[in-house]
């Protein structure tokens, strides 16, 4: 019985986060009146969390800019006057075009934020337009290692295995550098129900959050030193015989040289290294190895760590090496959803081999930047904002950016703040005025999740489905789908042929490998793809060798270390130890919380009233020492800036590390702190996790907006 | 002579603490931000046993089987229903916040607005309708909830389980002396 009766409940998923659950929204004469969980969706089962259900506040919050803005006073001003889309769209097309014919086509930089379901088509106009020049937060420092890791030791199937485990039919779990509790509820409630049956949980994370609240096992490793901990524990598995030998013995390749590699790495080196208690690391490896089928879950920390690709790569060793690769209850290797890929609609095959070259970053950081990455190339953006500000190796003058708050999202935000002021032209699309919306040239309105329809392959093993997003209400005011968007752009600068002319036409064409229609895939409800396990006893693994590579022979052929080893991070006590005097804390910037997604929602009030400010976790003996109390106003301080967050006492952290909540604009930015200077081997991915800092009591209370 | 109709249970194993009951009431009862009739503490982390630990717990109205909120109320506007849900009636309430201070969960809000008193009221419209109250609905965890009829409370072994008001204290639950004034929280060990 609906408890609505005037009101219709319509199927979609949400997306206040990357979990994307089934939910009905209840719309009544064209407006959104309450969300709830569908009990019928076949992954999510009616779960919920406080992100979406805050959704009315977000699509209906009174600073959403409904029509396109040029501003009129100077940059960062904050002066606009409203403007028609015909009018914004020449304007962008024209300011565009002039940068491509005055400087190339990289003169003109191309941002987005973390992934939507217009993530593809984004890069679409970015490969099109012909810049090379294009990136996000993410990438470097979210999913292009773990996917290149995946890759380069299984194949290049799968390359979401590190992203869930089969976590429903695991025995034992390890959540890396992870907090699923707060960031993918599903995953969250799976794990509970994997403790409930009897399974046991690791949880390495410096903080013991809300996830290793739940483990059996939390080892509380020091940021950076992950890696070593991981070669510690295959020296136990390898040492002890835990390794399953069948496997090893036929389908992996390089085990002699594994085992020289971690011969090194004793249960008390390891201990020294990572300050995790030694019979803990041996412990944590009887468990992973001893309780199979067992799964890791690989967090966003392993591609913001020092050797963001070797961190991934030694994590699928771990899994190689205990035979979990492809088993129930193990890392899934994900066949291809047959719908149309990423690289086939990003043009990556057809982009001119001259400009390919030219984007920054292409010799240093292959994985990222050339064909050679498993993920669509695309620029070392700290090389851009420095080639903005410098003009060397050459000027980039314009910037398109759609739906991305960059200057709180990259590391070493201040540097982005410089060099955006530096800019001719800047165009935005999104949906509020932020710390980078406020320094465009013209603010176009994009449509929210509730006015878009999209496909939704989901990102959780063990429910291998397609899924759809569908549009449930008209956009508000004269917000557009970035989809339409993308494709009047398209058409205004000559490359519309390769667009579409509505959202439906766009996902038709990404259906039709599978020929079917979105009109039939919302009749469908969603298609299940069959879980097939052990796919490489028929099939083998698709790497150049055919098996599992534990040495990497594409890494090797590129120039780099085929193998994974213990770096210590450019900034910790020990590799830095002059520098550690003045800042003499070990900072791990980035957490999350359950209430954000990243630098949004704080200004939905619902959400804000839970966490209204932004903390910095610090050991009660440290506070102590330096004379703060809890909630007191403190200082955050490292060589490349400052912020300002309020202390939240906790023997969750060691009391030599603090640990900072990403996404807080202003100065409460933990990315003020971060550093773009070192870039990891191959990739170039920034470490936001290991760095030092200073803290100190601010001498006056202050609030963040 | 109380039904007993209902028993809502709050697993402490179960929950993660992600918020979703709070937003999920403050949605269903069109509350504003500072109005929750349902919030979640954390409970550490501290070291228990030499075990770090940590846990989240529900504060929300009980629906005693003996309220204090419906003794110190002057004007008799809060009344315990026969299937036992506590309910303040807004037409009668004088806004005399006498309730929001006896309440020994602090499960009473103030709504500045209307001048009244208000609290969970378990989703009556919801239940009326065979739907579970929105927190139990939405909760990613699967740690509250609901459930009707006779030999409900067998099943909650292990949880703090509220039956009709009734708290009981199980080994592996953060609980709650239901009988103190204050709140009084008693962190008691997993088994």
């Amino acid at each position: 019985m609906s408890p609505h009766d005037s009101t219709k409940a319509l199927k979609t998923r949400c997306r206040m986060c990357m979990n994307e659950c089934g939910i009905l929204v209840y719309v009544k004469d064209g407006v959104v009146s309450k969300l709830e969980g569908d009990r019928d969706d076949p992954v999510t089962k009616g779960i919920m969390c406080a992100k979406g259900l805050a959704s009315t506040q977000y699509v209906y919050h009174p600073d959403r800019v409904l029509y396109p803005l040029r501003r009129t006073g100077k940059r960062g001003s904050g002066k606009w006057e409203r403007i028609g889309w015909d009018e914004a769209l020449d304007t962008v097309s024209q300011r565009l075009t002039e940068t491509r014919d005055k400087y190339g086509p990289e003169g003109v930089a191309f941002a987005t934020g973390t992934y939507r379901g217009w993530f593809q088509i984004f890069m679409r106009l970015v490969y099109a337009f012909g810049s090379p020049n294009w990136g996000e937060p993410g990438m470097a420092q979210c999913m292009w290692p773990r996917c290149n890791g995946g890759a380069l030791t299984f194949g290049s199937v799968g390359t979401f295995v590190l992203k869930s485990p089969d976590y429903d039919r695991a025995n034992c779990a390890i959540v890396w550098g992870e907090n699923p509790c707060a960031t993918f509820p599903l995953r969250g409630s799976q794990i509970i129900d994997l403790k409930a049956r009897g399974g046991k949980l690791i949880v390495v994370d410096p903080r013991f959050s809300a996830t290793a609240s739940k483990a059996d096992l939390w080892l509380q490793v020091r940021p950076g030193t992950d890696i070593a901990l991981a070669l510690g524990m295959i020296h136990v598995i390898i040492e002890e015989g835990l390794y399953d030998k069948d496997f090893v013995k036929k389908w992996c390749g390089g085990f002699e040289e594994l085992r020289q590699r971690a011969k090194p790495y004793t249960p008390a080196k390891t201990a020294e290294i990572t300050w995790i208690p030694k019979e803990d690391i041996v412990a944590a490896a009887r468990l992973y190895a001893g309780n199979g089928p067992s799964g890791i879950a690989a967090g966003v920390t392993i591609d913001q760590t020092i050797e963001s690709l070797q961190f991934a790569r030694v994590l699928c060793l771990l899994i190689a090496v205990t035979g979990n690769v492809d088993v129930p209850g193990g890392n899934y290797l994900r066949p291809s959803f047959n719908i149309v890929e990423e690289r086939e609609l990003a043009l990556v095959d057809q982009f001119p081999e001259e400009l390919t070259k030219k984007r920054l970053g292409f010799k240093r950081y292959p994985f990222l930047c050339a064909p050679i990455s498993k993920r669509t190339p695309g620029a070392h953006m700290p090389s851009v904002w420095k080639a903005m500000l410098s003009g060397k190796p050459y000027p980039i003058r314009s910037m398109f950016i759609a739906g991305s708050n960059a200057v709180v999202s990259h590391a070493n935000s201040n540097e982005l703040k410089k060099a955006f002021m530096s800019l001719d032209f800047i165009a935005v699309v999104d949906q509020f005025m932020n710390e980078t919306t406020q320094l465009a040239d013209v603010f176009l309105p994009a449509a929210t999740w509730l006015e878009r329809s999209e496909l939704v392959p989901t990102i959780h093993a063990t429910y291998d489905r397609l899924m759809f997003r569908q549009k449930v209400i008209e956009p508000l005011g004269e917000s557009l789908s970035d989809v339409n968007i993308y494709g009047k752009l398209a058409r205004r600068m000559g490359f519309g042929q390769y667009f579409w002319k509505d959202e439906d036409q766009y996902l038709d064409y990404l259906l039709s490998p599978r020929g079917i229609t979105f009109e039939d895939l919302k009749k469908m409800g969603s298609i299940e793809i069959p879980m097939r396990y052990r796919k490489y006893e028929t099939e083998g693994f698709n790497s150049p060798s055919g098996k599992v590579e534990l040495v990497s022979s594409t890494l090797e052929g590129a120039g780099f270390d085929p193998l994974p080893d213990h770096r210590e991070p450019p900034e910790s006590p020990i590799s830095s130890p002059e520098k550690a005097r003045e800042y003499p804390l070990i900072l791990t910037s980035g957490n999350r919380t359950p209430l954000y997604f990243h630098t949004e929602y704080r200004n939905l009030p619902w959400l804000r009233a839970i966490i209204p400010d932004p903390t910095v976790d610090i050991h009660p003996q440290t506070a102590r020492d330096l004379g703060i109390k809890q909630g007191d106003w403190v200082r955050l301080e490292t060589p490349r800036g400052s912020a300002s967050m309020r202390a939240n006492l906790t023997q969750g952290v060691h009391p030599k590390v603090i640990a900072t909540v990403h996404g807080w604009t202003g100065s409460g930015n933990d990315n003020a702190l971060t550093d773009n200077e070192f870039g990891a081997t191959a990739i170039g991915s920034c470490p936001y996790r290991g760095l030092l800092a200073r803290v100190s009591k601010e001498s006056c209370l202050k609030r963040i907006e | 002579m109380n039904m007993q109709k209902y028993v809502f249970t709050f697993d402490t194993e179960r929950c993660f603490g992600c918020y979703g009951c709070v937003v999920a009431c403050q949605q269903e009862h069109r509350l504003p931000a500072e109005q929750k009739f349902i919030k979640i503490q954390t409970i550490g982390p501290v070291r228990v046993n030499a075990k770090m630990t940590m846990r989240f717990i529900p504060q929300v109205c009980m629906h005693c089987r003996a309220p204090m909120c419906i003794k110190v109320c002057p004007v008799k506007a809060i009344r315990k229903r026969d299937d036992g849900i506590v309910l303040i009636d807004a037409e009668t309430c004088i806004g005399c916040r006498d309730c929001t201070w006896a309440c020994p969960y602090q499960a009473i809000s103030f709504d500045e607005e209307s001048g009244k008193a208000m609290k969970c009221d378990l989703c009556i419209d919801r239940l009326a309708q065979g739907l579970l109250p929105s927190c139990v609905h939405n909760c990613p965890g699967k740690a509250i909830a609901l459930k009707a009829g006779a030999g409900a409370e067998k099943s909650e072994k292990g949880t703090l389980s509220v039956r009709d008001g009734q708290v009981r204290i199980t080994a592996r639950s953060h609980a709650r002396n239901a009988d103190a004034i204050g709140m009084q929280l008693t962190f008691l060990p997993e088994a």
